[in-house]
């Protein structure tokens, strides 16, 4: 099952902005109330390690249904799976308008392209790149890490997560 | 102005994506995960963390309080099945005890 413990000590240090936390919290309470800091820290370890947790029950449900890489309908199995089950009808919608948003980009992007006509092959790499990031299933891949092989403690289970390395 | 957002729908996420990536590819066990669902990670993070603040604001609010601290958050961690996982996280405070005899 999912093991958000066994990585926490590592994931503890990768905090979102402070800023961004603060925003997020203030909106949660009516205006008058204020937050303590050690409140806000600890919300904010909280958040990192849900992002943990829930990915990792995602993969979970990602290899059960035969495939490696995290879908939408996994997560939204996640979320059943961890409890948050009335979290889904509200993220169903906002997936929708995410999906809707990455399509007007797209279709933008294409007609921006297509007035200021077509850039020579090899020419513009940071175009190409930026036509990659629009891409609707941008993947988030283990390989593009700077992996060093030898530098982490290898476990059966990463070596089933690695692609086969070409040289 | 966008019309999906209409409804009361979220179609970004304030939480900047390139951290939830690194938090995401801290996990060696994910091979790889879609920009939808990476998307749908983040919101449900803020989800989370709504619902998380709101149950912390209702024990400093039983305290009479218009602080909350963090024993409030301790406690809503505690009192919430479905968030055994912060356990560890966000243990309760142990008071140091003073010792009873004088030195």
């Amino acid at each position: 099952m999912a093991t958000a413990e066994s990585n926490a000590a590592s994931i503890e240090d990768l905090d979102f902005p402070k800023a961004v936390l603060t925003r997020l919290i203030k909106s949660s309470v009516p205006d008058n109330i204020s937050i303590q800091k050690e409140a806000r820290l600890g919300v904010s370890k909280a958040a990192t390690v849900f992002v943990s947790y829930l990915a990792a029950t995602a993969n979970d449900c990602a290899r059960e249904s035969g495939h490696k890489t995290i879908m939408a309908a996994d997560v939204f199995r996640a979320l059943e799976a961890v409890g948050l089950g009335d979290f889904t009808d509200r993220l169903r919608k906002d997936l929708d308008a995410f999906s809707s948003l990455a399509k007007e980009k797209k279709e933008l992007a294409q007609r921006a392209r297509a007035a200021t006509g077509e850039a020579n092959p090899g020419e513009d790499v940071e175009d190409d790149l930026a036509e990659e990031e629009e891409e609707e299933e941008e993947e988030v891949v283990q390989e593009d890490m700077d992996v060093d092989d030898d530098e982490d403690a290898g476990s059966d289970a990463d070596e089933s997560a690695k692609r086969p390395r070409t040289e | 102005m966008v019309a999906s957002e209409s409804a009361g729908a979220v179609a970004s996420s304030m939480l900047p994506a390139a951290r939830v990536r690194r938090i995401i590819k801290e996990d060696k066990d994910i091979y790889a995960c879609g920009s939808e669902s990476l998307f749908l990670i983040s919101r449900a993070t803020e989800c989370f963390v709504e619902s998380l603040v709101r149950e912390s604001y209702e024990f400093s609010r039983l305290d009479k309080r218009k602080t909350v601290q963090y024993k409030d958050v301790a406690k809503a961690a505690q009192s919430i099945e479905q968030y055994d996982f912060l356990a560890d996280i966000i243990p309760p405070s142990v008071a140091i005890r003073k010792p009873a005899v004088d030195s």
